[in-house]
């Protein structure tokens, strides 16, 4: 039988550089309350799993799983943590559903980063204490070491990665989200202060505050809950190794692997002409073209000029981030992958606004968990 | 909106520092401890290879993670290494803008997986070109702990 399982609400709250006003507890609050009207469900009777992303460093609490239950309806009910991407938590909201364990899931993710005095160490931190943690540099030397080498073994013009920073700033611009919406020129973006040469600063996103709450539903209760289903039609995720000297910086093998697994649940032959929108993760520049030709949406070495002709304009081929994406909007790190999907349902829902495509109905969504990891998920959407 | 009664005013949002002082001793483990004495006693780079993929990897590690295998055969290699990749940054792990900018190099070596990041010791960026033979910089002997400061940085060939 195919693999469906409904997402039926959506709610968000924040998407600023900082949210002064809410705590993170309110900020998810205000997130699950919209999500849960628009799902048209009561949490305290209605679900029967709650999965938060989060991670102990971001939040400044350890055990910070233990903070979650009040703000989503969910004391005294299952509620597990899933340290990862978001979209990480949709795989398990989905196998909670799968397996008969869940009727209706819940997942929330979310980015307090404002409150973080030192983030940059905490990207440090995550480095290995024995091999890499050696030199005191910025944390987004992996950016540049991968950066490099995708140019040199992809043939990939340098200002294509530019291009990419200019369409999602563009994009942004038409985003009632969009933090970071601006026009910008090829050269502008080249000209900005170095970040992890030959990465530059317009290249490289910036985190802003936001909470998302998604709720999922099994098929059968899908029918009866809101007028806008969206369909997880295949969900896949992968991690490769710790080790970043052993990895092939050029390519993001985590997702090749994470969309091979989506696609073959989906039953998706020819990844190329199957969608109508993407959402990729572009926390770096090039990062949006290593994970297009990783999910096949473009071929290897090409999807750099494939941005340059406007292939994955708004109103291109395939749109590619016409929310945004992090480059435009901002960068929610655990909550990042909940927010290529969020983008996603709200353009197959028909509710995109002024980012609308037209008779959207197929989407492919991607996320990755920032430096120094390589795990990503992939998912194939369907209206 | 959920939240009915909302900070209106920007002197209304308060907020409570905290900080948490963390030290940890981490454990270099078995493999860890023979790379430290390696680099330490002898100035060279220890490496493991795989009895099943016939894999080399450095540094040396217990287990293969293709094959899932225990890795019995270390040896110091004396391949030389290469700059597998390379970038430069500008600022402190802190955030703050250094003196210098950094060149942060992967070095791989022949013949084997894995390598080291280091700093290269070069004037400029454009100095540095994908290929290049590097070698290590080393600390005199008696200041060697075995961690990888041992290496000050990577220098081009002559």
């Amino acid at each position: 039988m195919p693999f469906k399982i409904g997402i039926v609400g959506v709610g968000y709250a924040g998407f600023d550089t900082m949210t002064p006003g809410l705590s993170t507890r309110e900020l998810m609050f205000e997130a699950a309350s919209r999500a849960y009207a628009d799902a048209g469900i009561d949490p305290r009777k209605d679900v029967q799993s709650f999965i938060c992303c989060t991670e102990d460093f971001w939040e400044g609490i350890s055990i910070t799983d233990e903070y979650m239950p009040d703000q989503l309806g969910a004391v005294l009910r299952p509620l597990c943590t899933v340290s990862s991407d978001g979209l990480v938590g949709v795989a398990t909201a989905c196998m909670h559903i799968a397996s008969g364990l869940a009727d209706v899931a819940v997942v929330e993710s979310h980015s307090k980063a404002s409150d973080v005095v030192n983030p940059n160490e905490i990207m440090s931190f995550g480095f290995d204490p024995v091999y890499n943690r050696h030199l005191d540099v910025d944390p987004r030397f992996l950016a540049g070491l991968e950066m490099t080498r995708y140019l040199k073994d992809s043939g990939t013009k340098r200002e294509y990665c530019a291009d990419v920073a200019v369409k999602n700033k563009k994009n942004a611009l038409s985003n009632t989200r969009g933090v970071y919406g601006t026009n910008l020129s090829r050269e502008t973006v080249l000209a900005s202060p170095n970040a992890a040469a030959p990465l530059t600063e317009l290249e490289s996103s910036k985190v802003i505050d936001g909470s998302i709450v998604m709720v999922l539903a099994s098929a059968e209760k899908a029918k009866k809950l809101g007028d806008h289903t969206v369909w997880v039609r295949g969900i896949g995720w992968s991690s490769d190794t710790p080790v970043i000297e052993d990895r092939d910086l050029a390519t993001a093998a985590y997702a090749e692997q994470a969309a091979a697994r989506a696609y073959k649940m989906a039953d998706v032959r020819a990844p190329v002409s199957a969608f109508d929108l993407a959402e990729v993760d572009d926390t770096y520049s090039y990062k949006e073209l290593q994970h297009l030709e990783a999910l096949k949406l473009a071929a290897k070495g090409k999807a750099g000029r494939m941005v340059d002709s406007g292939s994955f304009d708004r109103n291109g081929k395939l749109p590619v981030n016409a929310s945004g994406g992090s480059l435009g909007v901002g960068h929610l790190l655990e909550a990042t992958g909940l927010h290529r999907l969020l983008e996603a349902i709200l353009q197959l829902r028909g509710q995109a606004g002024q980012l609308q495509i037209p008779g959207a109905r197929k989407a492919v969504v991607q996320s990755w968990r920032g430096i120094p990891t390589a795990t990503g998920a992939v998912a194939v959407l369907g209206n | 909106m959920p939240v009915f009664e909302k900070l209106s005013q920007s002197s209304q949002a308060r907020h409570w520092n905290d900080s948490i002082p963390l030290e940890y001793h981490y454990t270099a483990g078995v493999a860890g401890e023979e790379f430290r004495r390696e680099l330490r006693d002898n100035g060279r780079f220890l490496a493991a290879k795989c009895s099943k993929c016939k894999s080399t990897y450095v540094p040396a590690r217990l287990f293969c993670p293709q094959c899932f295998i225990e890795m019995k055969d270390m040896f110091p290699i004396n391949n030389p290494g290469y700059v597998q990749s390379f970038t430069a940054v500008d600022r402190s792990r802190d955030g703050s803008k250094a003196e210098h900018p950094t060149i942060v190099a992967l070095v791989r070596f022949e013949s084997a997986k894995g390598g080291i990041i280091h700093r290269l010791q070069v004037d400029r960026s454009d100095q540095v070109v994908l290929g290049m033979r590097v070698h290590p910089l080393l600390k005199d002997k008696f200041s060697r702990t075995g961690a990888l400061d041992d290496i000050l940085a990577f220098k081009p060939l002559e």
